[in-house]
């Protein structure tokens, strides 16, 4: 089923000599659990794709080893050129492991589900305080960068305002300019919606349309069917840790080929 | 973010400056006598008129030998019995204060490192009953309570020479007698000196005719000293000659058969008592006239000005190495993390007073055994000892409070901030610890106000601070009352300004960042 899986994914990117992300054969277990399954999956430039399923099949943590904020176990990921690898179990995490995750975290920008702007400091502060010590810019310089981010997400005139001070759906947006911040080549969403008020989620999707648009490559765990529908290249359904199915994004909603799919998504339609 | 490293420099800044300010330089040649002013009389203390002024018998003494020796006097106090673990440790290099020197055994003198001049004045144990009692004679104190002074160990031997009674001990004259008179007691020993000036201020109780045992106070040195004690011989015995000393006694009303015996000259005095008379007269007219509340108060408000300088300095230490600890406790590897938390353990166990003895008396011994700098600093001056002391044990607590303000941080602050490439110690630096400062702010400032009341301890080790003002001022004047409401609005003036620099900054600091509710 796996190789059959990653069979279609590659044939879905047909164009580019080397894939943005390519990851093969991951294993992550979590207290002897097995959370990820062997996973295998390319992704080409410029892709959206959404990941679904129940809660608990390891969707997040997928997500949290492509920008190594979780440590896999067995496999390798190759994002942009940077290649993290282990071949066993027993592999060590060395200095190596370590820089090389500090150096493919700036070209994965990260989206929460709980937005996690930082308290303490505006929504312009939060967005120009990794390019600052990051990235060593110049203060001038990350505050045009910041500037131009927050325009883009639409949020300039609230630059000075306090995350306390901001609805859920501005929250988000901020978060996402202060990843975009780092113009990174790969933005990850983990449930961006989920904490957000109804009324308020269409924002937050229309800003990652548009960055869809300027061709970013995006990865978006969701609960928002008809978003996944309506603007990913493609779908992956998840379940115990597999990728049971990757299609494009109306053949999964019409016709799954998996039982278990169909399952899934008959709750949502 | 400068601000963070500004009030880190700031916090530097200030501490240099204030122990800086501390450090005194020597001009002339002095001599540091070691002596306990809390309820001496007559042997030194506070005139009762002008507050600012030393008096008493062996005040003016230590002067007459300090000018004898061509340098200045300086005056050491410290706690009566603390007295000889300061002149071992070197806080003063002679002790003269009431030291009876016949008590000692050679032997033991030997071992501890100390030795004794000749003595300068001889008297006696003196026995106080109240005026009814029908006890005519000391062997008529069988089976009686008998009070007597802490660290007096001619009065423990003459009480030992009685088959049985019951022993009381105290820590200074004046609640011994007020116990006398309130009938806790049956009998008061002594030396009859403080006999003579205490006892005779209460009116309803006397001193018995028999003198018991013989006192030969004598000045205490340090054993090495040996050239200090010859040129005090030589002092003692030039002022015998020349008078000066009997002239002393006798103006304090002190001269006695067994001093004169000692002197080889006549008994009757030769001029009046006035110094006793005078002193008599004093306690009366300043207590009731309430002139000495007034002359008090410029000796509160410098105590607290040093109460107010250790707390803050110690305040300061404590909050940094608190805060270096609670990191460490919180993020660091395994082992150091078990290795902080046991350490903390220890310090909280340790009552503070036990730390600030350990370290200014305890310390100094283990000199010897180390190398060049830190033989030397191990020996630190009272106030260094006293801010190290405090700054320890509340470091402990801070380093708790910290850890409780990282922990209250969501955990996705962190993860954020690595997300964004931050390492570690960049995500705490920038994100964590200045949102920590907010949380921790009023526990930190409760416990200062808490610190500048345990303040109070290191009148343990000779520093004169508020609360041993207090002690000064009521037991010279037997006013354990209205000097206790000073020292109260004192330390509610300390306290009060830093509570309300914490309200404001907590107000600053959060307004914007919490969600109104």
């Amino acid at each position: 089923m796996e190789a059959n899986a990653s069979h279609q994914a590659a044939g879905l990117g047909l164009s580019a000599a080397q894939p943005l992300i390519q990851v093969q054969n991951l294993v992550k277990y979590y207290h002897q659990e097995l959370v990820l399954d062997n996973i295998s999956v390319t992704i080409e430039e410029g892709d959206l794709v959404s990941i679904i399923g129940p809660s608990g099949c390891g969707k997040s943590t997928f997500l949290r080893c492509l920008n190594g904020m979780a440590i896999f176990d067995i496999g390798c990921i190759q994002i942009n050129n940077i290649t993290l690898s282990r071949k066993t179990l027993d592999s060590p995490i060395d200095r190596d492991f370590h820089k090389k995750t500090h150096a493919l975290r700036q070209q994965v920008g990260m989206v929460f589900q709980s937005f996690n702007l930082f308290f303490h400091r505006t929504l312009l502060q939060n967005v120009m305080l990794a390019p600052r010590i990051v990235q060593k810019k110049s203060r001038e310089e990350a505050e045009d960068i910041a500037i131009r981010f927050l325009d883009k997400v639409g949020l300039r005139l609230f630059a000075h305002r306090y995350p306390a001070q901001l609805s859920g759906g501005q929250q988000q947006r901020g978060a996402i300019a202060r990843a975009l911040a780092l113009s990174p080549k790969v933005m990850l969403y983990d449930e961006p919606t989920s904490a957000i008020d109804p009324t308020r989620v269409d924002e937050v999707l229309e800003v990652m349309r548009d960055l869809d648009h300027e061709g970013m490559t995006q990865i978006i765990v969701t609960h928002e069917m008809r978003f996944a529908k309506d603007a990913s290249d493609y779908i992956i359904y998840m379940e115990q840790g597999k990728f049971i199915e990757i299609s494009d994004e109306d053949e999964i909603f019409i016709s799954p080929k998996d039982e278990r799919t169909r399952k899934f998504l008959k709750k949502f339609m | 973010m400068y601000r963070l490293k500004t009030i880190f420099f700031g916090w530097i800044a200030c501490i240099s400056l204030v122990v800086s300010a501390q450090a005194t330089k020597a001009t002339k040649e002095v001599l540091r006598w070691g002596a306990d002013g809390q309820g001496g009389a007559p042997h030194i203390f506070f005139d009762p008129k002008k507050p600012e002024k030393l008096t008493g018998f062996e005040y003016e003494i230590a002067k007459a030998i300090a000018e004898f020796m061509g340098k200045e006097l300086q005056y050491c106090p410290n706690d009566w019995e603390m007295l000889v673990a300061g002149l071992q440790r070197k806080q003063y290099d002679i002790l003269m204060n009431a030291v009876v020197r016949n008590v000692w055994r050679k032997k033991k003198a030997a071992q501890m490192g100390i030795a004794f001049s000749k003595p300068y004045y001889i008297t006696f144990i003196q026995a106080t009953v109240a005026k009814n009692s029908p006890i005519q004679q000391f062997s008529d104190c069988n089976g009686k309570k008998i009070g007597i002074l802490k660290a007096s160990k001619a009065e423990q031997n003459a009480i030992r020479r009685l088959s049985d009674a019951q022993t009381i001990l105290y820590d200074d004259e004046i609640k011994a007698y007020a116990d006398l008179n309130n009938h806790r007691l049956d009998c008061v020993l002594t030396e009859h000196p403080e006999a003579l000036y205490y006892a005779s201020v209460e009116k309803d109780v006397r001193l018995l005719k028999e003198p018991i045992s013989r006192l030969e106070f004598s000045i205490m040195v340090r054993a090495e000293d040996q050239v200090l004690l010859a040129q005090l011989n030589a002092a003692i015995d030039h002022l015998k000659q020349q008078g000066t000393l009997r002239s002393i006694y006798e103006r304090w009303g002190l001269w006695n058969e067994q001093t004169a015996t000692y002197f080889n000259t006549s008994q009757t005095p030769q001029t009046r008592a006035t110094q006793l008379e005078q002193y008599l007269a004093d306690i009366e007219s300043e207590t009731s006239t309430g002139n000495i509340y007034l002359k008090s108060l410029p000796f509160f408000t410098k105590a607290a000005w040093l109460t107010l300088r250790i707390s803050f300095c110690a305040m300061l230490l404590a909050m940094s190495a608190g805060f270096l600890l609670g990191v460490l406790r919180t993020y660091s590897f395994r082992w150091i993390q078990c290795l902080v938390a046991t350490l903390i353990e220890i310090i909280r166990g340790t009552p503070l007073m036990i730390l600030l003895l350990f370290i200014f008396y305890g310390l100094p011994k283990c000199a010897p055994y180390l190398p060049e700098p830190f033989s030397q600093w191990v020996c630190m001056s009272p106030f260094l000892a006293g801010v190290l002391g405090l700054a320890i044990n509340y470091s402990a607590y801070e380093a708790e409070i910290y850890r409780a303000g990282f922990l209250s941080i969501p955990i996705g602050q962190i993860e954020a901030a690595r997300a964004l490439g931050m390492t570690h110690l960049q995500a705490l630096w920038y994100v964590i610890f200045p949102q920590t400062i907010r949380t921790v702010l009023p526990p930190i400032t409760n416990d200062f106000i808490m610190l500048i009341q345990d303040s109070s301890l290191v009148s343990m080790i000779t520093l004169v601070e508020l609360s041993r003002t207090y002690q000064l001022f009521s037991a010279e004047n037997f006013d354990y009352f209205s000097f206790g409401l000073i020292v109260v609005l004192f330390y509610l003036l300390l306290g009060l300004p830093f509570t309300r620099l914490s309200r404001y900054l907590e107000k600053k600091l959060t307004a914007k960042t919490q969600r109104e509710v």
